[in-house]
């Protein structure tokens, strides 16, 4: 959430100053929280801090092309997998340092992804869909299997230079790339770009007759993708430090999809919150099989359930689309609200047609702030 | 030269099956349905289940794959298609690929990764011709595709069902208008969906290796690149645009493995696919038989 704490005058602002400093502790112990924790754990917990980390970027990725853009991809293993390749490629056959083959395997990413955009310009919704879910397949099975660019089925090693080996530090730079692109999404977002992405995403035509040209934005849009996507990618490569075709399958294409909505999709917070949850979901049921918990389960399933993280993705996103189509980041738009400096909103009741139910007022603003994601959502 | 054209008649067979299932649900509920290749898989698996464990004939079993088939299409539909009715298409497309994920995951939690086998009806080989043995279950499958294309032709053309499902699909309020009950065909149609969407599967099941997901990666891509390219709304046209896209992937393969660099790109049928979708997309969107309803 971007601070718009100072929209009133000065003396309000004066006066309010004290009744803000809780909200200012409790975001330093956030982020203060977050930047301690790969510190202060196990390289193993390290590590898997830094695979949310990479799903946060992959995440956003996904944010620009379906929040932003109101385009979809059903492909994006594609794109991130390009990147990964790209990084591994470039480390191990050319020598180029960790510094100068993530930010090149982003402009590989962005150029490929430049590619779909011109096929987006002809096709749009089910179509598109279709061509990004077929392009997904094509590059898992047959680009990514091309002896020469990724060692074929036995892949590509990418090791990490020096001030990055240990799981620690490595988790700090992925943390610092994706602060940054937080940082290029939020200015984006605000400028000129990201205003004619979201006016092209509500209303095409009439976008289009204010001068925006919706053939540079829409192929823009999925360059920028393509970039944080390939970024991304080379962050996982490097992350691995051995990238083979079969990490980048389709269901891994729907996972990214399904982080996106669950976190919602438009809200960076959100989506930031959704990748990491889905990220770390496998642990969560790992750590969960080894206690009681789950004892009553018949056979092995218990054993299994690990395996269960994908059914589970699945049922939260059923939720997300059908109960709560703001996603993780709706639940917390109160708390948010909040921490950024304003009023807790629960006080401004809006009952706007509550379909005719005696529901209480969070639901009333469930519905009405459904009803407006929904028809922001994707076109 | 000519086993390939056999090859790509005999797979094409299979994506004609799938496209079909696909149509049905596009002229019913106006969406892209991507859990109609796991319909298929879960249908296999249930073979595997009755054949394979149980030691059921593998004709005894087929029914009971549709059932399952159709009772899958039938929960889909009440459970992400109808509470995503009025939102925009690509929600209820998002929907379905959550719907074959959930799919895929039970598949992996129940059956595991490991690839498993069902043993067909028929011992022995098929017919030889050009010197590629056709299995009896090929033609069985091309038996089961053509009987299956005229009769969903002649439902949506002859029966009162078939024109309120198209009636349905064309416009809802004035379907419900004239008295169609518009839940019970959506119903309908997705059920029967499932039951093509299990049969593509069955008839397939003893030919392949099955693993969670199968259909959805191996099949359904050729299958709505047969879709698309026989009109999206022509039951006739996914019929025979299935054994076009199977003629093209085998020619375009044997056109890759005469040259020697393409012939180093591994799966070539992907590309040649995936040229097909994208150059009938571009060029010829309404496809061969296309049109309205």
């Amino acid at each position: 959430m971007p601070s718009q704490a100072n929209g009133r005058g000065p003396v309000k602002a004066r006066a309010n100053w004290k009744k803000q400093i809780p909200r200012k502790l409790i975001l330093v112990a956030i982020f203060g929280g977050i930047l301690i924790f790969p510190a202060s754990v196990s390289a193993l917990q390290a590590d898997r801090f830094t695979l949310a980390v990479i799903y946060a970027v992959i995440g956003l990725s996904v944010n620009v092309l379906m929040g932003y853009a109101g385009q979809i991809s059903l492909g994006h293993q594609a794109f991130v997998g390009v990147g990964a390749f790209s990084a591994a490629y470039l480390t191990s056959s050319s020598g180029l340092p960790l510094y100068l083959s993530v930010p090149l395997a982003g402009l590989i990413g962005g150029a490929i992804a430049a590619l779909l955009g011109l096929v987006a310009l002809r096709l749009a919704g089910l179509y598109l869909a279709l061509i990004t879910l077929a392009y997904g397949a094509l590059a898992e099975r047959s680009i990514f299997g091309i002896q020469a660019l990724t060692g074929g089925g036995a892949g590509r090693s990418a090791l990490r230079p020096v001030p990055f080996t240990s799981d620690k530090t490595y988790a700090y730079l992925c943390l610092a790339v994706l602060a940054f692109l937080l940082f290029i999404d939020w200015r984006m977002l605000r400028s000129k770009f990201g205003r004619a992405l979201l006016a092209l995403k509500s209303n095409e035509q009439v976008a289009a007759s204010f001068g925006m040209n919706p053939v540079f934005y829409k192929v823009g849009a999925f360059v920028m993708t393509g970039i944080i996507a390939g970024i991304g990618g080379g962050l996982y490569a490097f992350k691995e430090q051995h990238v083979v075709s079969a990490d980048f399958t389709f269901t891994l294409a729907l996972t990214f999809v399904i982080m996106t909505v669950i976190g919602g999709l438009g809200d960076r917070t959100g989506v930031v919150i959704g990748s990491a949850f889905t990220a770390y979901l496998p642990f969560l049921l790992g750590s969960l099989s080894e206690t009681r918990l789950i004892e009553w389960l018949p056979g092995k399933l218990s054993e299994k359930i690990v395996v269960g993280r994908i059914a589970i993705t699945a049922v939260l996103l059923m939720l997300t689309l059908t109960r709560f189509p703001g996603g993780i980041a709706e639940q917390l738009h109160p708390v948010t609200q909040w921490l950024s400096g304003k009023p807790f909103p629960h006080h401004d009741k809006k009952p706007k047609k509550n379909k005719g139910s005696k529901k209480d007022d969070s639901d009333a603003r469930q519905v009405a702030a459904s009803k407006s994601r929904t028809e922001s959502k994707v076109g | 030269m000519a086993t390939y054209i056999i090859i790509g008649l005999v797979s094409g067979v299979i994506y004609g099956l799938a496209a079909l299932g696909l149509v049905l649900i596009y002229k019913g509920s106006r969406i892209f349905n991507f859990a109609q290749g796991e319909f298929g898989t879960v249908a296999m698996y249930t073979l595997y289940v009755f054949v394979g464990l149980a030691g059921w004939s593998y004709l005894a079993a087929v029914p009971i794959a549709l059932l399952v088939g159709g009772i899958l299409g039938i929960l889909t539909e009440r459970i992400v298609v109808r509470p995503l009715q009025r939102s925009p298409k690509i929600i209820g497309l998002v929907g379905t690929t959550g719907a074959a994920l959930f799919l895929v995951g039970m598949e992996l939690l129940i059956a595991g990764p490991l690839p498993r086998g069902v043993s067909g009806a028929f011992e022995g080989r098929g017919p030889t011709i050009a010197g590629f043995t056709i299995s009896k279950q090929s033609l069985l499958a091309l038996a089961v595709l053509a009987i299956v294309a005229t009769a969903s032709a002649l439902f949506f053309k002859k029966t009162h069902l078939g024109l309120a499902i198209l009636a349905n699909s064309q416009d809802p309020i004035a379907a419900k208008l004239v008295g169609v009950n518009v839940n019970r065909i959506s119903s309908l149609t997705w059920g029967i969906a499932g039951v093509l969407g299990a049969l593509t599967g069955a008839v397939l099941a003893p030919e392949v290796a099955i693993y969670p997901g199968f259909m959805t990666t191996v099949i359904l891509i050729p299958a709505f690149t047969a879709a698309i390219f026989g009109g999206i709304t022509s039951l006739v046209g996914a019929f025979v645009a299935g054994q076009l896209v199977g003629l093209i992937e085998a020619m375009g393969q044997f056109a890759l493995s005469k040259s020697d660099t393409l012939s180093k790109v591994p799966e070539g049928s992907y590309v040649v696919i995936f040229a097909v979708l994208i150059l009938a997309l571009m060029f010829r969107p309404n496809g061969l038989f296309g049109s309205e309803a």
